[in-house]
Parts: C-alpha cells; sequence; structure tokens
C-alpha cells in the first residue's frame, strides 16, 4: 500500500518458564521461588533439583539460540540497531550472551539435538522445566498423565542488567495479503471480520490450538481468563497476557536468520568455557560478512 | 557420393537434433547462467553486477572456509576407509567357499536402495545423547558417560563419517565384486601350483586388476561427498558451531534460509566445480602413472 508492506500480526511469541511443579517441590522450592527469579537462581534450583530428584532442569539444543534471543529481548537488546545495522557490539548484547555462556557452563541441562529430541525431554518427564514461547502449552497438555504437575512462571530476567525484565518472545507471525492475488478483497475481508474482530474465534483457537493471538480485546474473553487445571489451576492466559505488556519492543529486521546462523556457530564454544568476547567478535565478523 | 554423405549428415543431426536441444536447455544453458550468476551481487532478485566480488568475499568469509575443511577432512578420512572396507568385502564374499554369500552380498548393499532423508532421521534418533546406541554400549560396560555424538564438534563428524559410509560401501562393493568376476579363474589356479601365499596372490593379482574399479570409485566417492547435503542438514543441520557444515548445506543456507544470496551461492557451488575437476584429474593422473610398467 503506497510502496509501504503492512501486515496483520496474529500470533505472540510470549515466553515464560514452564516447570513440573512436582519435581521442584520434591527439591524443596514453592512456587513463590520461582516467581520473577533471575537466571542464576534458575540455574540454583537446577542444581538442587537434579540433587534431590535425578532430573536436568532444562534440555537445551546446542545448535539453537532460542533461549539466548529471549535473554537477548529481556534486557530490551537485539541483533540490529532500528536502522537495521548489526548491533553485536552492545552492552545489552554482551550482558545477554555472558549470562547465557553462564547457562552453558552451568551444568544443569541435557544436550539434545532437533526439536523431536527437545520436546521429548520434557514430555517423557525427564526434564523437569523448559523456557520457551507461550504456544508450547500445545505439546506439554498432549501429555495427560501430568496434569496437574504443570505451572508457570515468568521468564528469569538477568541480574545486574538496567531494563531487565521478566518478560521476553520468541517469534510470531503476522497475516500478509498480495496485491497481486485474484481473491485480495475477499481475503482482506476475511482477516477484518474474523481475526480483526472475532472475539470468539480467538477463545476457540486458544483452547483448540494453544494458539494465542495478538489481538488486545481477545483478552477479555472468557477463555483467555479461565484457569487451567493441568497447570495446577493458573490462569495461564491470563498471566501471560500480562506478560505480554511488559515485552521490551525490539526491531526484528530481515537478518535474523543470519544472526541465529552466527550465535549458534559460538555456542558449543562457549559451553566449554570459551570467552564471551572472543565469541563475540566472531560472531560480529560473521554477522557482518553475511548481510554484506 | 557427395550428395548422400550429407543426406547421411543431415539424418545424423536429425537424430541426435532433439537430445541435443534438450541438453542445450537443461545442461549448457543453466551452466552458463549460473556462471553469469556467480558474478552478481546483492539480496533477493535485487541483481547488479559485481565483477569478481563474490571471489573476494570468499576469502574473507569463515563459515565459507569452515565448510571447505570439513568437507576436505570428510573426504580425507572417509573415502579410503569406505573403498578398502568395499574391497575387502568383496574378496571376501567372492570367496566361493563362503556358506550363504547372496545373503551377505544383499544385506551389505540393502543401505543403498533407502531414502537418505529416511536413514538419516533414524541415524538421528539412534545416535541421540539416549539413544539406543549409547544405551547399547553402556549396557556392555565400553562407555561409563554417554557420548554427545550430536552436541559434541569432534563426535559429530564422527557420526557423519559413520553414516555415510554405512549408506555408500556395499555400492562400492558391487563394482568391485563385478571386477573381480571378471578375473580369470586359471590365473589363480596357475598361481596356486607355483605355490604363491594367498597374500602375495592378492597383492600380485588381484589389486592390479582392481585398480580401475579403484579409481572409478575414488573419483565418485569424492564427488559425492563434495556435494553431501542430505546427512548433514537431517541428522545435524550443521552444527554443533558449524562443525558438520559442509559447501552444499552452506550454498542451500545462503540460497533459502538467509536472506538470498543466489550470485554468491553459484561462486560457492562453481567453488565444488572446480574442486571436483582438480581431484577428479589428479586421481586420473595418479592411476595412469601406476599401470605404467
Amino acid at each position: 500500500m503506497n510502496g509501504k508492506t503492512y501486515s496483520l500480526p496474529f500470533d505472540s511469541g510470549d515466553s515464560g518458564l514452564f516447570y513440573r511443579s512436582d519435581y521442584v517441590t520434591q527439591a524443596g522450592y514453592k512456587a513463590e521461588d520461582l516467581n520473577n527469579i533471575t537466571w542464576d537462581k534458575l540455574i540454583e534450583i537446577g542444581k538442587a533439583v537434579e540433587a534431590k530428584t535425578g532430573h536436568k532442569m532444562l534440555d537445551l539444543d546446542l545448535n539453537d539460540d532460542g533461549i539466548f534471543r529471549i535473554m537477548l529481548q529481556s534486557v530490551g537488546g537485539w541483533f540490529f540497531t532500528p536502522d537495521g545495522k548489526s548491533d553485536i557490539n552492545s552492552p545489552t548484547f554482551k550482558a545477554a550472551l555472558t549470562e547465557y555462556a553462564k547457562l552453558l557452563q552451568s551444568g544443569i541441562y541435557k544436550p539434545v539435538s532437533g526439536w523431536a529430541e527437545y520436546t521429548g525431554g520434557f514430555t517423557s518427564g525427564e526434564i523437569a522445566a523448559t523456557v520457551t514461547v507461550v504456544w508450547i502449552v500445545g505439546t506439554i497438555k498432549s501429555v495427560a498423565g501430568q496434569s496437574g504437575k504443570w505451572a508457570v512462571a515468568p521468564t528469569p530476567r538477568i541480574d545486574g542488567v538496567k531494563g531487565a525484565t521478566n518478560a521476553s518472545n520468541l517469534g510470531g507471525s503476522s497475516w500478509y495479503v498480495l496485491s497481486s492475488s485474484q481473491n485480495k478483497a475477499t481475503a482482506i475481508d476475511f482477516l477484518a471480520q474474523v481475526w480483526g474482530k472475532d472475539q470468539d474465534f480467538y477463545q476457540k483457537i486458544l483452547v483448540g490450538q494453544g494458539a494465542f493471538g495478538t489481538y488486545l480485546p481477545a483478552r477479555e474473553g472468557d477463555a483467555f481468563k479461565a484457569s487451567d487445571a493441568f497447570f495446577g489451576g493458573e490462569p495461564v492466559w491470563l498471566n501471560f497476557s500480562n506478560w505480554l505488556a511488559q515485552i521490551p519492543p525490539v526491531n526484528f529486521g530481515t537478518f535474523t536468520n543470519e544472526a541465529d546462523a552466527a550465535v549458534n556457530a559460538q555456542i558449543a564454544g562457549l559451553a566449554k568455557g570459551g570467552s564471551v568476547d572472543d565469541a563475540i567478535k566472531a560472531i560480529d565478523a560473521q554477522l557482518k560478512q553475511q548481510m554484506q | 557420393m557427395a550428395q548422400s554423405s550429407g543426406k547421411t549428415t543431415l539424418t545424423g543431426w536429425l537424430f541426435t537434433g532433439p537430445a541435443l536441444m534438450l541438453l542445450t536447455f537443461f545442461m549448457v544453458y543453466p551452466i552458463l547462467s549460473s556462471l553469469w550468476m556467480s558474478l552478481q551481487v546483492g539480496k533477493g532478485m535485487n541483481f547488479s553486477f559485481g565483477g569478481f566480488a563474490n571471489m573476494w568475499r570468499l576469502t574473507q568469509d569463515a563459515v565459507f572456509q569452515k565448510a571447505l575443511l570439513n568437507t576436505l577432512t570428510l573426504l580425507v578420512v572417509q573415502v579410503p576407509i569406505m573403498i578398502a572396507l568395499a574391497m575387502l568385502l568383496a574378496v571376501a564374499l567372492n570367496d566361493p567357499s563362503l556358506k550363504g554369500r547372496a545373503l551377505f552380498r544383499t544385506a551389505i548393499f540393502l543401505p543403498c536402495v533407502t531414502s537418505l532423508v529416511a536413514y538419516s532421521v533414524l541415524f538421528k534418533s539412534m545416535f541421540a545423547y539416549d539413544g539406543v546406541v549409547n544405551r547399547f554400549l553402556e549396557a556392555l560396560h565400553i562407555l561409563d558417560q554417554p557420548i554427545p555424538w550430536l552436541s559434541d564438534t569432534f563426535w559429530a563428524k564422527v557420526l557423519i563419517i559413520l553414516a555415510i559410509t554405512w549408506r555408500w560401501t556395499g555400492y562400492n562393493m558391487i563394482f568391485f565384486l563385478a571386477a573381480l568376476q571378471n578375473i580369470e579363474p586359471s590365473i589363480y589356479e596357475a598361481a596356486r601350483i607355483d605355490g604363491i601365499p594367498r597374500w602375495a596372490q592378492f597383492q600380485k593379482i588381484t589389486l592390479p586388476a582392481l585398480i580401475p574399479v579403484v579409481l572409478f570409485t575414488t573419483v565418485t566417492s569424492t564427488i559425492g561427498t563434495l556435494q553431501l547435503f542430505d546427512e548433514v542438514n537431517n541428522i545435524t543441520l550443521g552444527g554443533p558451531a558449524n562443525a558438520t557444515m559442509t559447501l552444499s548445506l552452506y550454498i542451500y543456507q545462503l540460497s533459502f534460509k538467509f536472506m538470498p544470496s543466489f550470485g554468491y551461492a553459484a561462486t560457492v557451488s562453481y567453488v565444488i566445480v572446480v574442486l571436483v575437476m582438480i581431484l577428479s584429474f589428479f586421481q586420473f593422473v595418479a592411476a595412469r602413472d601406476r599401470r605404467r610398467p
């Protein structure tokens, strides 16, 4: 439209800390102990959980920087400046990568590879927690036998960084209509009537698919306010929609895949105790190389 | 006479014409077009002529250099192991006194008919951190700790080598078996009568007869390894830390995962072309010198 691209956002990547309340209780922690915690506290809890229950706290794919992106955005940092230039040398980036390296070296996680092994870690009951996006609820609830044993807390924050929040985001999606489409008017009408208006529709996809819409008035609906027995009777969705408002906004940019690849290339090195400064240099070099 | 020869030529061209036309459209044109593309710079469909800019970029690109090094490492380690194994198995399975030869041959050849993606997915799950392989080795008390096959830079390479060796050894073995069956049995008989030991028979009769097959299998395996994509994309996704990034996977990422740099991706693919040409040339030269007395 007038040479610009517009889109209708529909799905949020609001993140949270999902954990097995039964394992955490066995390790001697209560739900309050996991509310608005720092990553350092999570590592401490993770060590206690493994000592008491034998379960690793997290499972991490060492070829996927998802948790790093959650950390980075939680302090309002991103790979790029608002005008799309590489922003790897910023203090927020360093703070997030330092915290990430700490987590990688903490030993509280099981190394996995690929999505199936990652989700298998916690659906099988082996892993005690995961920090990820709201729509993982669909995967977690696929194991009916674990009902009531799960709980959700806000995303851990990075200690000692100005502007650090207990809220973050990983991904999300939008609808676009192609102006060359033969059915352009129909598509726009559908988006306006359903995605732009229909309260009930948002309640339905939330309950049925765990799709967490970005349409703010939908939060007034019943499904968003309902509590979930699977998560110990907590109003999970309402919590998430409250955290949604706290997420520091970032300009996503077009080179996030390149940035991910550059960070992924450093994860194994950081996990083995590599220097954060060297990793930043390498990420910066690789990203600049790929952006040209 | 002259007229008839001209007619013969015309008939000949008419017969080969359709094939040549298809070849031009589907082989010659894409090759020339990609060569032209490799000189273009820009993202997506916004091309501009960059001359040697992409080749300069190769010298600055750490990921490309890592992918090149990985590909060559896999080549140098995996191809000799696989060729030696294929030859050994072929000689063993060529022994007429061996019972159930057909069964063994089929079993060893069978991996070649499985889909690349299917076997890669299977390997990924078998070699997972708590997959069957680690469980088995732990049960036998060979390991105290599971091997992080997929998340350690060294073991990921080992896993890829294991996978492609499993997949392709049987395929190469078939060529050795065919060559072995072409050796005149009377030569072995004469050697036996002269009292030549088995090892010397292998060295002086079998091995020289197999040299052309060694050359052929080495060249095809070299080309295959240089184009390695399915296994690394499905088992490790090039990771961890680009330890199993290959040139083909990098070309794919440059074209379809990142903001597309089609021109630069074409340049990287020409690196493979040049490598195949150079390595094949050396292998042919080496084989020719060997055959001279």
